[in-house]
């Protein structure tokens, strides 16, 4: 396999090791003695001595497996190989010299120490071993087909995939902090992971999920940490590719569901990557350089079939066993389109070794990507999946084309004074991404031109199929047939252009610096201090296809401006925006100081402190809000019963802070203003109507102001045609407070076996203050503050309460085996998710819909939706060794968990379906258990003058498991009101709101709407040197 | 030295940063009037006759802005009294209109200094002259970020024909009726029968898009049945 083995300094040198040497005589310490560390991550060596009492400390050691050597003159030498450094982790190895001329042999009783003595983080680490033995990174799931190193969070015990990333300890995925070689890659407008970087490129991740320093700020999440690679002196290069075929896909289970004119299958037909890397000294000793590429590419395909009911006697639609209408396929209307994406990874890193106290690491990465368009559908950016679930409408209308661009340039100086006592760490990065969604004929953003001069129409009065599209000749739809529109009749149809676009375009600008200063008081300090600066900027362009999105009415009679950004300037003034430019950026500046004390080699305090401070402006410049004063306190506590690193009890208590991400303020602070009309479809007051069936694009008759009936009689009423929403920005209450949430972990571990230990940990997590958009009247006006505080201050608090207890058990790789085992037990409640709203998908940080209503906030507090009871993960990989060329891996993961809560949901008169729980949350009972097993199989064989092929096959979901992941959860479409504290049995009672009228129950409530992804195998090759 | 040197731009990075934290203040709301009906409550400061009788009325508003360009927006008033008659005399305006002084409110007030007459006058016949005028100045709307919705007081010289009077107006959004249908008692069997009370609690009851703050303090204008603002901006229940 190829190493890339990186120089001193250039890398996180963030990994200590510790111990006491003792004569093995007389069992009394000794001092002076020269502890020296040999590693191939090492340029060199590093050396520690003894002090009085036997004490050394090698500190910032990058990752890798060590070897220590122990000299003293009249001591015979030990030396002590095979120690594996983790990142960012601390291990204790003592030792005992036997005096010269004392006859005897020291026995290594145990393999050296693994237990990280000097945190009290929780997490996992992700090294090759682990990513190259076990089946990761599932083909379908986010990143999959560039391979990303987001999805290696999954092996966290308490981390459960969402559908932006993956959660950790009960928070929602864009909380998570990224950092790439020490700089944040979050996306800027929407906390989410911004680079997808493959791990062909990564050497290790380090995924903590909490008790963390306040050197890692600004998440209220977990914190990834990769680190990618770098060349080294001996040249290493490797040339991979992987395929997942569709034609190996698992067969899905069928959803039923009401049967509709057009339906759509989606599958994978195809997924993977390839590319190459390449490492090596450009000056031997002094510069090294890292490159490497990887194209990627997915092709889903979407088969649409056209439907007809089958009808009864009666002329009604045949109802199945179900409950639902039956319908039957129209012969030759099968047609298959495809979802294409492609995308390239890259980066490029060059390290320079100043001198032995200095170097430099240059790194540039990226990932441009496109999708959609030329007859493709694309895939939804923030989510990654297809952009439409069916395809119920024409192509120019669903489709769009999106581009995406990530690129990252970071500069970084490591720098060590005073024998290595000080050490000076410096990094300036810029994150830069670009994405669009547009028009698929290529005609931009309010180009006048093209689709993009096109208004959509979302059509929603049911009409026979033949109006919208041309039917094979002679089908039961054709409009000759008189029960046409009873058999092919279409509720929701998009005709016209794609709708929303956008062009926008993020940068992140970073800059920090990191001091360290190894001091001896009263044992040993690790003192750091810091500070980064960031600015985040916006700026995107949005509009609307032709200016406006038309909503048909139920009835079909008007059609609705639904959409259409404009202003009045006077009474029925109208200027229609056709298209809206925001300009957003939040500053942020940071401090930090921490100190790591460890007495007596028995006991280490961890106590920091971390300030930040966040503005945030809006559109034109002006101050949308300020986030003043976060004061981030942590404090840890590790000790060390054995005094060997052979086991810790440890606990810690952390704040975290949110950072700032500006998607809310590009839509609340850029004086963003909408405009609203009613249009007739028929012809009125010598008007042309509004009818898409009869007009042809791009539709210009519709725009006549003729069509806005005008109610007779007086009005005071001043613009009587148009309505104006969000004309200005929203206010912000005075006493706003920055969203924050406490943590407390208690844990104990303790080395079982050799490189083997067992652990347990208890975390408990809580919001302070969140920031939500909010309105005291019923949607009359809105604006931001905190939930249940200040002017928000007759909202219920926001409050998400995690509380976990994980058993753990984890051998590293050695003696050909290695397993991770973990069990989880977990309590997520209360009436927040986070940045995202699960319930519905809304990607919306700080302005999700949670608590925009008073009148919405009943039957909130339960279980949430990412609250898993029980979870468990099993990860084991054994190596068979047939002859010194050939040897094969064995990798087999088993994850389960118990099921997602559901609730008891009907419509709200306002917010519309889904928004009133009519129940308290968590009513609804649970899903079924979800078990999920991967298997990986790689065969490993020597060529020769260091080159070696591997063969692997990574199967996804191996039996194919079909639990239900999703169930309806709609009791009923009707608006209602909260049966507050109601039970399952009041269901019945439930009328309509404001009548005493019984409500329609949906026939498909607590029905199926998905299951499990089903298997998927992956196919891949490497070659490398 | 060096360490020296690199810990000394450690340290005016790190005040910097305490620097910055001072101030944080949260912008206030930009000046805005709730577009729609609002319920305005009359104080008779001077005047006699048909034309002091008013106790409350509806006035439509709305504001006008053009976004992102700094420009203090204009403000529209349209008195009912004068909608009912729109388009009898088009040479004059059923509105009122004035600028905001500024965009951003100044000691937590948005102010229209001036707001031009609005006016109908027309002979429904040949011997009466109706001749009704709002002349509004000093529009003061209250704009503390912390009580959201729109509050206003305003000094009004209303004239009917010869009759001339000034108020103090004090308006609130959005108007609502204090009044609810209940079966007639003349008709207890008839459920189409319905009567109309007074109730002073239907002015906090929400309803979409149009309610008042619970926290606003209101009473219910008995000559009128409109839930008007009881005392002057900015009002809040104690």
């Amino acid at each position: 396999m190829g190493m890339w083995m990186p120089p001193a300094l250039a890398q996180q040198n963030t990994s200590v090791v510790t111990g006491t040497v003792l004569d093995a005589s007389s069992k009394k310490p000794i001092g002076d003695v020269v502890v020296t560390a040999t590693s191939p991550s090492l340029q060199g060596e590093q050396v520690a001595v003894t002090d009085a009492t036997g004490l050394y400390r090698l500190p910032q050691l990058p990752p890798g497996v060590y070897t220590l050597r122990f000299d003293k003159e009249s001591f015979q030498p030990y030396s002590r190989g095979d120690i594996t450094l983790r990142l960012n982790t601390t291990i204790r190895l003592n030792a005992e010299l036997l005096p010269e001329g004392l006859q005897g042999t020291l026995e290594i009783v145990a393999a050296p120490p693994a237990v990280d003595v000097g945190s009290t983080r929780t997490g996992v680490n992700v090294d090759k071993e682990l990513m190259n033995r076990l089946a990761v990174v599932r083909p379908g799931s986010k990143g999959s087909a560039g391979r990303s190193f987001e999805s290696l969070a999954e092996l966290a015990p308490g981390a459960t995939s969402d559908s932006y990333g993956v959660s950790l300890n009960g928070t929602s995925s864009p909380e998570n902090g990224f950092l790439v070689d020490g700089l944040s890659t979050n996306n800027p407008a929407l906390g989410i992971l911004g680079t997808p970087l493959s791990v062909e490129f990564i050497q290790e991740v380090q995924v903590i999920t909490g008790g963390f320093m306040p050197e890692f700020g600004r998440a209220t999440g977990g914190v990834m940490t990769a680190i990618t690679k770098s060349g080294s002196n001996e040249l290493h290069g490797s040339v991979f590719g992987n395929l997942a075929p569709g034609g190996f896909e698992g067969s899905p289970t069928r959803v039923l569901r009401e049967g509709t004119s057009i339906t759509t299958n989606q599958r994978l037909w195809n997924l993977g990557d390839f590319g190459a890397s390449l490492g090596g000294p450009i000056v031997k000793d002094k510069l090294w350089f890292f490159a490497g590429v990887a194209p990627s590419f997915t092709r889903r395909a979407l088969e649409r079939n056209l439907n007809t009911f089958v009808l009864g006697e009666d002329g009604k639609p045949v109802k199945d066993a179900n409950g639902f209408s039956r319908t039957e396929p129209i012969p030759d209307t099968f047609r298959r389109y495809f979802a294409d994406q492609r995308s390239v990874q890259y980066i490029g890193k060059l390290t320079y070794q100043v001198n032995p106290d200095h170097s430099l690491t240059l790194s540039a990465y990226g990932t441009p990507a496109s999708s959609g368009g030329n007859g493709r559908f694309g895939y939804n950016l923030d989510s990654g999946a297809v952009e439409t679930d069916n395809l119920n409408g024409r192509y120019e209308s669903l489709a769009h084309r999106y581009t995406s661009d990530a690129r990252d340039l970071s500069l970084k100086l490591s720098s060590s004074f005073l024998d290595k006592k000080v050490l000076l760490d410096a990094n300036v990065g810029w994150h830069h991404q670009t994405d669009s969604t547009l028009p698929v004929d290529g005609s931009g953003i309010a180009s006048g031109t093209g689709y993009s001069a096109v208004p959509q129409f979302e059509m929603r009065f049911p009409t026979p199929l033949y109006a919208y599209e041309s039917l094979p000749e002679g089908s039961v739809c054709d409009p000759s047939n008189p029960q046409a529109a009873a058999r092919c009749p279409v509720a929701n149809y998009f005709l016209g252009g794609p709708g929303f676009l956008l062009d926008r375009t993020v940068d992140r600008y970073q800059a920090n610096v990191v001091g360290t200063l190894l001091l001896n008081a009263l044992g040993h300090h690790v003192i750091k201090a810091g500070a980064d600066v960031e600015v985040m900027t916006n700026r995107d362009a949005r509009a609307y296809s032709g200016g406006v999105l038309y909503n048909e009415s139920a009835d079909g009679k008007t059609f609705t401006d639904f959409r259409a950004f404009g202003y009045l300037t006077g009474p029925d003034q109208l200027v229609i925006q056709p298209v809206v430019n925001t300009a957003t950026r939040a500053d942020a500046l940071g401090a930090f100081v921490q100190d790591s004390w460890s007495v007596l080699d028995r006991v280490t305090v961890n106590a920091g402190l971390r300030y930040d401070t966040q503005n945030i402006y809006g559109t034109g410049g002006n101050l949308a809000f300020t986030l003043p004063d976060q004061l981030s306190p942590r404090v840890g506590f590790v000790y060390d019963p054995t005094q060997q690193g052979r086991s810790k009890v440890f606990a810690s208590y952390a704040r975290y802070y949110q950072n700032a991400v500006l998607a809310m303020v590009n839509s609340q602070f850029s004086n963003i203003t909408r405009i609203r009309a009613n249009r007739s479809r028929a012809p009125i007051a010598g008007g042309p109507g509004c009818d898409p069936l009869t007009q042809a694009e791009p539709y210009a008759e519709c725009r006549d102001p003729r069509n806005i009936a005008v109610a007779p009689g007086a009005s005071t009423g001043i613009s009587r045609l148009y309505t104006q929403t969000f004309a200005i920005n929203s206010p912000v209450d005075p006493e706003l407070r920055p969203q924050s949430s406490d943590e407390i972990v208690v844990g104990g571990e303790y080395e079982v076996l050799p490189r083997a230990s067992l652990g347990a940990t208890y975390t408990r997590r809580g919001m302070n203050d969140v920031i939500e958009d909010m309105s005291i009247n019923e949607a009359t006006n809105y604006f931001i503050g905190n939930p249940g505080r200040g002017m928000a201050g007759q909202f219920p608090e926001a409050v998400r309460d995690y509380d976990a207890v994980t058993v753990y058990f984890n051998k590293a790789f050695s003696d050909l085996w290695l397993l991770q085992a973990n069990y989880t037990w977990s309590s997520l409640r209360g009436n927040y998710s986070g940045l995202f709203r699960p319930d519905n998908g809304q990607l919306a940080p700080n302005v999700t819909s949670d608590f925009d209503l008073l009148t919405m906030t009943e039957n909130r507090v339960g279980p949430l939706p990412a609250d898993r009871t029980h979870s468990f993960k099993l990860f084991g990989a054994r190596e068979f060794v047939f002859s010194p060329k050939a040897s094969v891996n064995l990798g087999l993961s088993y994850r389960s968990n118990s099921g997602a809560p559901l609730n008891v949901v009907g419509a709200q008169y306002i917010y519309g379906v889904g928004f009133t729980y009519i129940l308290p949350r968590g009513a609804g009972g649970r899903l079924p258990w979800v078990h999920n097993v991967d298997a990986h199989v790689g065969f490993n064989y020597k060529l020769g003058r260091g080159l070696m092929a591997a063969l692997t096959v990574d199967s996804f979901n191996l039996f194919n498991f079909q639990a239900v992941t999703a169930v309806d959860q709609n009791y009923t479409f009707d608006n209602v009101e909260a049966l507050v504290g109601g039970k399952p049995e009041d269901l019945p009672n439930l009328r309509i709101r404001g009548t005493e009228t019984p409500v329609t129950v949906n026939p498909n409530y607590q029905k199926p709407l998905s299951y499990q992804t089903p298997r998927s195998i992956r196919f891949g090759a490497r070659l490398s040197f | 030295m060096k360490t020296y040197r690199a810990f000394a731009w450690i340290l005016p990075l790190g005040s910097a940063v305490w620097l910055s934290a001072c101030g944080g203040e949260q912008a206030p709301p930009q000046c805005v009037v709730g577009r729609g009906d609002h319920a305005v409550r009359y104080t008779l400061k001077t005047g006699t006759g048909t034309c002091a009788q008013k106790k409350a009325e509806i006035i439509g508003a709305q504001a006008f802005r053009v976004p992102g360009s700094g420009i203090p927006p204009t403000v529209s008033l349209k008195p009912a009294p004068l909608a009912a008659l729109e388009g009898r005399d088009p040479a004059n305006s059923v509105l009122a209109s004035g600028d905001f002084t500024t965009e951003y409110p100044e000691e937590n007030t948005c102010v229209v200094r001036q707001l031009s007459e609005a006016r109908q006058v027309f002979q429904p016949d040949n011997a009466t002259t109706v001749d009704l005028s709002y002349r509004f100045s000093n529009l003061r709307i209250q704009a503390q970020a912390a009580i959201p919705g729109t509050q206003w007081v305003a000094d009004l010289s209303y004239s009917e024909g010869d009759c001339m009077a000034t108020y103090e107006a004090v308006g609130v959004f959005p108007a609502i009726k204090c009044e609810r249908q209940v079966q007639d008692p003349a008709f207890p069997n008839d459920p189409t029968k319905k009567v109309t009370v007074r109730d002073p609690n239907v002015c906090k009851q929400p309803r979409a898009g149009l309610s008042l703050d619970p926290a606003y303090a209101i009473v219910c204008e008995e000559t009128t049945n409109l839930c008007v603002l009881d005392g002057l901006p900015p009002a809040r229940v104690p």
